[in-house]
């Protein structure tokens, strides 16, 4: 965006949010038709693992909060109006999960009963779509941010790309997908740990450039 | 369904938007959406944003109402009537248990059978 719109859109969130603090009546449906569905947009691209239905929830609960107690919002923290419903909603998200993990880990699934080979032996094991969605949260990424990640990568590298992005942590995995097997497995374990550094410092450079501040 | 009226559905349980009022007054007088728009003066989508705007209160109802009458253009004397409508609909809802309690005994402080009673003199 460049400077200029980018202070007539800060401009415009301003005097929205004055219109809130002064409780002006059509602010809040102002504010929906400006914000909500490029938040609902924004979270669920930022989350694509995670249902969207729980996406919307955590928007809903960030916007319409924000709605009723607009001085939540300090336009002096240097955050733009979006960039910080974007923060809410992030953090919403994060406690409906949390919840979510909660309600789950009290509650034994009827297939896991069934389907255990000795009855009680598989029960106090980590539930694998957990352990996956911890993986999803950790790696949740835009598809901007993916995209400028995936930048000039040559194939083999994409493919291993897409391992990091699901969680995988064997070098094995790696090294199939980066073709290391000439390599020694201490030479694999060196090349496989540089491809991750690599793709870390990556993230983070595309997730400064890509995401609203 | 586009997003807004998706929204503008999921905040009709909540007193804090006119969505919530209006549910009320619409079905008080067995209006679909397509009748409330029209009985407004307004099309769909802005019933929408409509929905979406933030309910009177008392202390400032008719500044309050002022704002969306300015905003989008709506019908003020139906909106103002389906505001007072609404909220008393809603405050007859909320009212407490107690009070409900005390208005149906009283209808029924009698307790004998009608043919006991007998005719009224």
């Amino acid at each position: 965006m460049a400077p200029t719109d980018e202070l007539l859109v800060r401009e415009k969130e301003c005097a929205l949010h004055q219109r809130l603090l002064d409780r002006d009546s059509a602010a809040t449906a102002d504010a929906a038709s400006l914000f909500w569905q490029r938040l609902v947009e924004w979270i669920k691209a930022r989350n694509r693992f995670i249902d969207e239905h729980i996406c919307c929830d955590a928007a809903n609960e960030a916007f319409l909060n924000y709605l009723k107690n607009p001085a939540s919002f300090d336009p002096e923290s240097g955050k733009s109006l979006f960039g910080y419903l974007c923060m809410s909603a992030s953090g919403d998200l994060k406690n409906l999960l949390a919840k979510g993990r909660r309600h789950s880990s009290k509650t034994i699934p009827i297939d896991s009963v069934e389907l255990s080979p000795t009855a009680g032996n598989h029960l106090g094991e980590e539930d694998g779509s957990l352990r996956r969605l911890e993986l999803q949260e950790e790696a949740i990424l835009t598809e901007p941010v993916v995209n400028a990640i995936k930048l000039g990568l040559p194939p083999e590298e994409l493919v291993a790309l897409e391992l990091y992005l699901d969680g995988e942590k064997k070098t094995d995995a790696y090294a199939e997908a980066l073709e290391l097997q000439d390599y020694s497995f201490d030479e694999q374990q060196d090349i496989v740990k540089r491809f991750k550094d690599k793709i870390g410092n990556r993230i983070k450079r595309a997730r400064r450039d890509h995401e609203p501040s | 369904m586009s997003h807004l009226e998706e929204l503008a559905r999921r905040v009709e349980s909540d007193p804090f938007f006119l969505g919530c009022v209006l549910k009320d007054y619409a079905r008080s007088e067995k209006l679909d959406d397509a009748a409330l728009a029209a009985a407004l003066g307004c099309d769909s989508e802005t019933l929408t944003m409509v929905r979406l705007c933030r309910a009177p209160e008392p202390d400032r109802f008719r500044e309050d109402i002022d704002q969306v009458v300015a905003r989008f253009g709506v019908n003020r004397g139906v909106l103002e009537e389906a505001v007072r409508r609404g909220q008393a609909i809603a405050s007859m809802k909320h009212q407490p248990a107690g009070a409900t309690g005390g208005m149906l005994l009283a209808a029924r402080d009698d307790d004998r059978p009608p043919e006991e009673i007998g005719e009224l003199p």
